[in-house]
């Protein structure tokens, strides 16, 4: 363990939990839902390193440690699930109805929509897996055979999008049904449309989590089952 | 070991809380554990020594004291719950290379979580501090992530407008899709309910935009957490008002239409609209 490791870890650390307060921070002054705090908190994380000629290779070493809480991140949803066991029990037929409809859905339309928009097969291919959480994104693409780094863009990309415009969405759909907004959220972008999904209420982040796990497995049986048929 | 260790967690956090409500009335916060932990720890440091005299310590020094006492041990029991947690990831992972098919270590520690929790061999406050710790601070851990985004830009070169339009529209149709099923196969359960108890639904009705009021009793998810979660609701004062009002109308009128017969029924959803009224 030699010393610019440990520079690196320290910085990487105070640069991203700095620059995350401030988007908070930026957030709850402006109350704006496009300046989402992960949005700005990446984009001036990305303009800080072209700027100072940073490579990405020492921030993302010395992340390591921030990323590496994705993974109790993820399986502490089961915690929020369970405090929600009996919504989840008496509303089990319509979520499970949901994530499969999503999942078609979102395979689907990005296939079609890459096809469409001339994106080329192999950005189609890396984007159809985007609306599952990014480590199973990631496996589906290995799968396909498309391209992880273009993934894990549309991962993000979407993510965030439905982070900001869930609620509206919600809103201009007249969408009231707690149950509906959080299977609906978890299901177009996974973790981080969770959180803020969590922050509309712990009913909508709890059965958005529960779309996170079944809508991500529905989408890697389904693409499982594709290859299998042909 | 793993679960050994929040055996004690839960005695911890119950002491922790009898002191907490003992010493202060302010309402114990337990959204902000790290924030809150070592601030107090350092000011019941500068915190000059009880008198030796004095029986009665001043309360705001008592309080200090039993708030430092709180921190740190609420940052131990953090700790512990972390290294519980990352036990289940370890585990999680382990079972996930050893699965035919690849579903990723997250899940799998995920469903592991769920398990243990359900099974009742981990209780839920056990592990809360950390849990809610992690759920709060979500974003955070995805900026690493987003950051290497850096390196794809190059290959969707001159397609990125493109690229934001596919994801941007898919978002839409995929949230749409998702909430009207759910939203069509509730009505459709409680059509079924309605149905089978004799009472008198059309389906032309039932998956009308408004949906048929008399459903509203027939609500499977219906229980006393729903009816106080409405009452908090009360966020979006004024979306909520302009949506509401249909829907609380035709409600009142369903109330009137046979109130001798679904009166037992009706308790909770007129609580709900007495709720929604108080509200505006």
């Amino acid at each position: 363990m030699d010393i610019t490791a440990v520079i690196e870890t320290v910085a990487s650390l105070a640069l991203t939990v700095g620059v995350f307060a401030g988007a908070v921070w930026l957030n709850k002054k402006t109350k704006s839902p496009l300046l989402n705090p992960l949005l700005v908190s990446v984009a001036v994380i990305m303009a800080i390193l072209v700027a100072f000629n940073i490579p990405l290779e020492s921030y993302e070493s010395g992340s390591r440690l921030i990323a590496a809480m994705l993974g109790p991140a993820t399986a502490v949803l089961a915690f929020s699930i369970y405090q929600q066991r009996k919504v989840l029990r008496s509303n089990f037929l319509p979520i499970l109805a949901g994530c499969l409809v999503g999942s078609v859905v979102s395979m689907v339309s990005a296939y079609m929509l890459c096809k469409a928009l001339g994106l080329g097969e192999q950005v189609a291919l890396s984007t159809l897996p985007k609306s599952t959480t990014a480590p199973i994104a990631l496996s589906i693409t290995g799968e396909l055979g498309g391209t992880a780094s273009i993934t894990m863009a549309a991962v993000m990309t979407t993510g965030v999008m439905g982070a900001i415009f869930s609620p509206m969405l919600a809103n201009l759909f007249r969408i009231k049904n707690k149950v509906a907004q959080g299977v609906a959220i978890g299901t177009c972008s996974h973790a981080i449309g969770t959180a803020k999904a969590l922050e509309m209420g712990e009913l909508e982040g709890a059965m958005s989590g529960v779309a996170i796990a079944v809508s991500g497995l529905l989408t890697c049986f389904i693409v499982i089952a594709a290859q299998a048929i042909g | 070991m793993c679960i050994s260790a929040p055996e004690t967690n839960r005695d911890d956090t119950r002491r922790a809380h009898h002191v907490m409500q003992n010493a202060a009335t302010e309402p114990t916060r337990t959204d902000s554990p790290l924030s809150d932990g070592p601030a107090v720890g350092i000011d019941a440091q500068t915190c000059a020594p009880r008198p030796l005299g004095s029986v009665d310590a001043p309360p705001a020094r008592q309080r200090k004291r039993d708030k430092a006492k709180l921190g740190s041990k609420k940052l131990g029991l953090l700790c512990l719950q972390f290294a519980f947690l990352a036990g289940v990831c370890y585990v999680g992972s382990a079972v996930s290379d050893s699965l035919p098919i690849s579903i990723p270590g997250n899940i799998c520690s995920m469903v592991i979580l769920l398990t243990l929790l359900i099974s009742g061999i981990v209780a839920e406050d056990k592990i809360a501090l950390a849990s809610n710790f992690l759920l709060r601070y979500m974003p955070v851990f995805f900026i690493p992530a987003g950051v290497t985004i850096i390196t794809s830009l190059p290959l969707i070169q001159g397609r990125i407008p493109q690229f934001v339009l596919v994801c941007l529209l898919t978002t839409f149709m995929v949230f749409l899709a998702t909430s009207v099923t759910v939203i069509a196969v509730t009505r459709l359960q409680k059509y079924f309910l309605a149905k089978q108890a004799g009472e008198d639904v059309k389906l032309r009705k039932v998956f009308s935009i408004a949906g048929d009021p008399i459903l509203a009793a027939y609500d499977p998810s219906l229980n006393e957490n729903d009816a106080e979660r409405t009452q908090e609701s009360g966020r979006n004062e004024a979306d909520r008002g302009r949506a509401d009002d249909w829907s609380q109308a035709e409600r009142k009128q369903a109330d009137g239409r046979n109130e001798a017969e679904r009166e037992h029924r009706n308790d909770l959803n007129a609580d709900r609209v007495a709720a929604t009224a108080e509200g505006e």
